[in-house]
């Protein structure tokens, strides 16, 4: 018997059944997860962040059309909730210690610790997590979640011009902490 | 000698993000092809953009479903609860018959403002003392045997406009229907709940 699709999950969360959407979760957490890890640049936070995306979104599937690929909803949501939670707390910008990088899988942490990968890695998250909020959320939005400047405009409520002026200013200095970085 | 105009740094990321119309991307292109600082800077955003989007996606080290889950379960538990709660129900009740009355109170007060000192007029002693008079008057009226004059008389004074005792009437009606539903909601509380099953 094939799993049920994402459609039939999201129909029946939507009635009230809290292990369908139990079922999504799982199906989606990990990009969740790294939407927000990318957004708080701490591993904790991200993960309960993560969970009370979840549960946000919960209360709002009824603005969710099932029609749609959930994965990119779900997303939406996460980044919308941690721009939220950056703007309303005051700048802090934890450092990306050790504990805080991923306990990798073998093939990963061959992957980044014996290349340069892990190195660059930890220097744009931590070149991310110095930008400003609204910097930050167009950053995952169009390069994370690939979404176009009229999507971005949209799920953040802001103007077009807005976008691409957020989107220039962080890509700016983004490139600039990287080149401090080297 | 004139400077050379080179792309904007607006213009170089719209043309990586693919946001150009195609006339302003043949002309990017048509430059890009005959300038090396251009190029270079194009290649320098380029490089930027393969850094992000090679960012490798980091592993989720727990399942958070189960918590997610267990949240979602307790919160409609609480939620069904304070639903069925009869004592929470009549205080909830009690709370929105109060705020009404009060805002009734409220709508009604510049009304019986009016009234009281129309019927105060000019009299020192206050509104009592004119409602006494009034009662005399009527009292005069119908020792004189004037009883139909007498009563439209004491429907009269104190005058209120037929605009404002139409909007008392409504507010009255108004009152009337939120105290039946009133009770009609306490009363429901207090029936007996038989054991539902949802299955």
């Amino acid at each position: 018997m094939d799993p049920p699709s994402d459609y039939d999950l999201a129909v029946h969360a939507r009635r009230g059944d809290a292990e369908a959407f139990g079922e999504l979760v799982r199906r989606y957490q990990t990009s969740v997860f790294n939407v927000c890890y990318r957004m708080m640049g701490n591993r904790q936070e991200a993960e309960d962040m993560s969970q009370e995306a979840f549960i946000r979104a919960y209360s709002r599937l009824a603005t969710y059309d099932a029609e749609r690929p959930f994965g990119p909803w779900i997303r939406r949501v996460a980044a919308n909730f941690c721009l939220n939670r950056l703007a309303s707390k005051a700048p802090i910008n934890l450092p990306l210690m050790e504990e805080h990088e991923p306990v990798h899988t073998p093939h990963e942490r061959n992957l980044e610790q014996t290349t340069e990968t892990a190195d660059r890695a930890r220097a744009i998250r931590q070149a991310m997590a110095n930008l400003p909020p609204h910097y930050l959320a167009v950053i995952e939005l169009r390069h994370f979640q690939e979404l176009s400047y009229n999507e971005i405009s949209h799920a953040m409520g802001i103007s077009l011009p807005q976008v691409k002026s957020y989107l220039f200013r962080a890509r700016k200095l983004l490139g600039e902490a990287l080149r401090e970085h080297e | 000698m004139n400077e050379p105009v080179h792309l904007t740094d607006e213009v170089l990321n719209e043309y990586l993000d693919d946001a150009l119309s195609a006339e302003l991307r043949a002309a990017a292109d048509d430059h890009l092809r005959a300038c090396m600082t251009c190029t270079g800077r194009l290649a320098e955003l380029s490089e930027l953009f393969s850094m992000l989007n090679g960012l490798p996606e980091v592993p989720l080290e727990r399942d958070i479903s189960p918590h997610v889950i267990d949240s979602l379960k307790s919160r409609t538990r609480a939620e069904s609860a304070s639903l069925s709660n009869p004592t929470l129900r009549l205080g909830v009740v009690l709370a929105v018959e109060v705020v009404g009355a009060l805002a009734l109170i409220g709508l009604v007060w510049p009304e019986a403002l009016d009234w009281v000192t129309q019927a105060a007029g000019a009299n020192a002693m206050g509104p009592f003392t004119a409602l006494l008079d009034e009662a005399a008057r009527i009292s005069y009226s119908l020792s004189v045997v004037q009883p139909l004059e007498a009563f439209l008389s004491s429907l009269r004074a104190p005058s209120i406009p037929w605009a404002s005792a139409s909007a008392l009437v409504t507010l009255l009606s108004t009152s009337a229907v939120a105290w039946l539903v009133g009770n009609g909601i306490l009363l429901r509380a207090q029936r007996p709940t038989s054991h539902r099953s949802d299955r």
